[in-house]
């Protein structure tokens, strides 16, 4: 097993002919290291992740995650490779036709898991993202950080070694955002890989790590955040 | 919006079903009123019996002439006075007022031209004083039945064309609002089966619901029209009671029912937006 979860090599995407989203990205991440992704809004950093997700393919260079190059994973694998990665959606994207346990179980369902197997994990995860008498309550009863926290454990119930999260305290206050880039740690210390999409400073400061900054589609700069004071090292 | 669905499914198969029934109908109609051609040679009051036989050899030699049966007058007055029992006294006495007769039985695929001439030919013999066939109610009769298959046809079309149109575009608007669930299904990794399975399931739902409903306001409407065109039309036409539809009838009204929403749903399916897998 390679030491890199993920490797990008000039990895560029292009909408229609000029416009360039990305361009020639290059970086690795380490199995369980735990990295944000920063810029200002424009900057490339959803779509960063939604190539790393294999929502949308790359324009040029290599995507290689789980020793997989993206580009050559076909339709039909896709679900394959998604129980590899999770995903948090800055707008959580829960069905509310659906409880909190359902939600979270859907990952599982489409796989065909027995209901044995999704009873035993989504009752592990909601008792991890501290949901555990929720289960059967409707996501428009819950409040912000609560509707996070069930999405986050959506990405994981399928145990993925990869989590991509978009913006994930982008809607929620200080406190709770605290409380979710907690989990976000928890389940890094737990083994997954967590990349984080973030422009939120303080929360990069407060819970220091790798940081990516994208700007115009371009990185400029990656390195390490030390302290909450700011202080940044190469 | 499934309310929608189903109500357009019913009113399309209510259309279609009224046709059928009313094509039921007629086509019973046809039984009882014996579609063959028929006709009656009219003849003259002196001719012997081997003048008869001659005639009736000569219309048996022509191809589209089943069968010739003779009457002489005494067997006519006898058949008149058993139809209107009640006035048969009018008929007791002058037997001679009627002319012999031969009835013919032509072939129900005689062509009108052919028919027709047949009824010069007949025209011709010696002893024949006129001919009359039924060439012109069969003529109505045939253009009837022509009329109600195009207009089964047209209907039948016009169905599925307007119905599949019209259902579709209530399930595109419901399939965009659950644009979400499709979306977030796709992005954990469901397989098109997957997600297409409840869309499928809800249509035949649908589909079969509509065509429920569509067979009982059939029924309904059957039973207003066999008390509304009661009693003398349905002796006129020759139908004792209004019939319902045939199994195989109903079966067909939900089969196109199922099919319809079924097919509506998996071409709206496939105009989904696939935002989550690529």
């Amino acid at each position: 097993m390679a030491n890199h979860i993920v490797r990008l090599h000039r990895v560029g995407k292009c909408y229609g002919k000029q416009r360039f989203a990305l361009q020639d990205i290059s970086f690795e991440l380490k199995r369980g290291e735990f990295a944000y992704i920063t810029g200002v809004n424009g900057s490339g950093k959803t779509t960063l992740l939604k190539l790393l997700f294999a929502m949308e393919k790359p324009s040029s260079g290599s995507i290689i995650v789980n020793d997989k190059e993206i580009k050559s994973i076909a339709s039909r694998q896709l679900n394959r490779y998604r129980l590899e990665v999770g995903f948090v959606f800055q707008d959580f994207k829960l069905l509310a036709d659906l409880t909190v346990a359902e939600n979270i179980a859907l990952p599982l369902e489409v796989r065909r898991m027995s209901t044995k197997e999704i009873n035993h994990r989504v009752d592990g995860v909601l008792s991890l993202v501290r949901l555990a008498n929720r289960g059967n309550d409707y996501p428009q009863t819950l409040s912000g950080g609560e509707q996070q926290r069930v999405a986050i454990a959506r990405a994981i119930v399928a145990k993925p070694t990869l989590l991509l999260a978009d913006e994930p305290t982008g809607n929620l206050d200080g406190r709770t955002s605290r409380e979710i880039m907690s989990l976000f740690l928890e389940i890094n210390e737990m083994g997954t890989t967590v990349l984080i999409a973030t422009h939120d400073e303080i929360l990069m400061r407060e819970f220091p790590a790798r940081v990516i900054e994208l700007e115009h589609g371009l990185v400029i700069s990656d390195q390490r955040v030390k302290s909450q004071g700011g202080d940044l090292s190469q | 919006m499934h309310l929608l669905s189903v109500s357009t499914i019913t009113i399309a198969l209510v259309i279609l079903g009224f046709y059928l029934l009313c094509y039921r109908n007629f086509q019973l109609m046809a039984a009882k009123t014996n579609p063959n051609i028929t006709g009656t040679v009219y003849l003259a009051d002196n001719l012997s019996q081997d003048d008869v036989h001659a005639i009736q050899n000569r219309l048996m030699s022509e191809s589209v002439v089943l069968h010739t049966n003779f009457k002489n007058k005494d067997m006519i007055v006898t058949e008149l006075k058993t139809m209107i029992s009640s006035t048969s006294s009018l008929f007791s006495t002058d037997a001679s007022l009627f002319p012999e007769v031969l009835e013919i039985e032509l072939s129900p695929n005689a062509a009108t031209e052919q028919v027709t001439q047949l009824k010069e030919i007949i025209q011709g013999f010696k002893g024949v004083l006129e001919v009359d066939f039924s060439e012109a109610w069969m003529t109505q009769f045939k253009k009837l039945e022509n009329f109600f298959t195009i207009v089964g046809m047209v209907l039948m079309i016009g169905v599925v064309l307007g119905c599949s149109f019209i259902i579709a575009n209530f399930m595109s608007m419901r399939h965009h609002m659950r644009q979400n669930e499709v979306d977030v299904m796709r992005l954990f990794g469901a397989k098109q089966s997957f997600v297409m399975a409840p869309f499928l399931l809800e249509a035949c739902i649908e589909g079969l619901l509509g065509g429920v409903f569509a067979l009982a306001v059939l029924y309904g409407m059957k039973v207003i029209l066999a008390s509304a065109i009661s009693a003398s039309w349905t002796r006129v036409l020759g139908v004792q009671q209004w019939e319902y539809l045939n199994s195989l009838q109903i079966a067909s009204v939900l089969a196109f029912g199922l099919l319809t929403a079924l097919l509506s749903s998996f071409t709206v399916f496939l105009r989904l937006k696939n935002t989550g897998a690529r």
